[in-house]
């Protein structure tokens, strides 16, 4: 392991949570009338970033997601919230169960090629969907069941939503990016 | 899953950015009607009359109506033509347009620039 490589690795780790806390600000602020709970929104845009960072850097977009989803938690700033950990954890672990679930149907190559569209949506709904069972069930021992379902009903609804609003966004601007340039280049 | 695999993180977002702008109703083609298209400048080299049927026979990853529909959306995204032939109206050539033409002179162009790079190292 060398320093090299432990600087990347740390770069990459501290861009995924920086990234996280933005959109996850961003998201407050936009879709602020939105929240279900304090752990849960109808519409929650850092949701795309886990299926994203995960494929685009491995284990270390885990870690990122886990970081930048511990900082985003209530009181996490405050002091060290050992409760909040397994919530932050859901973060990185949905994405690696929506990946491990999803090789079963197609393939996905180390270096991405071969991946459609389509497929990137569906490891974006299955991770919401990996992410609201795990969620729901660390809650279910320590709340009212009903609360917990609705909750998990609003954690994957607005993971789906904010997943389809980011990558739309994504897809259009990387459209439009495309098209200005070929127009610059005749 | 290893995040120090060998493949580079650039290109990881090339792929991963092109399967999302898929997504995008601006894209104006999509991943396989660019590869028909880059079949179709292939058999126009060699031959300048290529039969729809000749595609539908050739298809080996996809049916040949899925052949078909992606050559109609071809045709409806103005890069070829399907007119039928004078002599027997069941035969259909697939003629590419003028933004077809295009399409495959920057593909060329594209081409010969890597080679001079590659050259040049």
């Amino acid at each position: 392991l060398s320093a090299q490589t432990l600087i990347a690795g740390t770069a990459k780790i501290s861009g995924v949570a920086i990234a996280w806390v933005l959109l996850f600000d961003l998201n407050q602020y936009a879709f602020a009338q939105l929240e279900y709970s304090s752990r849960a929104h109808w519409i929650f845009l850092p949701a795309a970033l886990r299926i994203i960072f995960v494929l685009l850097f491995g284990w270390l977009g885990v870690i990122g997601l886990m970081v930048g989803a511990y900082f985003t938690l209530p009181d996490s700033l405050m002091s060290f919230q050992f409760a909040n950990i397994p919530l932050a954890a859901s973060s990185g672990v949905a994405p690696l169960l929506a990946l491990f679930y999803c090789r079963r149907f197609f393939k996905v190559n180390p270096d991405l090629s071969e991946l459609r569209g389509a497929h990137v949506v569906v490891l974006s709904i299955v991770c919401a969907a990996a992410n609201s069972i795990v969620l729901s069930m660390y809650f279910a021992t320590q709340e009212d069941v009903r609360f917990v379902i609705e909750q998990g009903i609003s954690i994957f609804v607005g993971d789906s939503l904010g997943s389809a609003i980011v990558l739309s966004v994504i897809s259009i601007g990387a459209s439009i990016a495309v098209k200005l340039n070929q127009r610059k280049e005749s | 899953m290893s995040s120090s695999n060998q493949t580079p993180a650039y290109l990881k977002l090339l792929n991963l950015i092109s399967a999302i702008r898929e997504l995008s109703p601006l894209q104006n083609l999509s991943a396989d009607e660019e590869k028909i298209l880059s079949d179709l400048a292939v058999r126009w080299h060699f031959s300048e009359k290529v039969t729809v049927g000749e595609m539908m026979q050739d298809s080996e990853r996809v049916s040949p109506s899925t052949m078909y529909r992606r050559l109609i959306a071809l045709r409806d995204k103005g890069l070829v033509s399907l007119p039928a032939d004078k002599a027997d109206r069941r035969i259909k050539f697939v003629i590419p347009t003028n933004a077809a033409k295009n399409y495959i002179k920057k593909l060329d162009e594209g081409m010969k620039n890597l080679m001079k790079e590659q050259l040049k190292d």
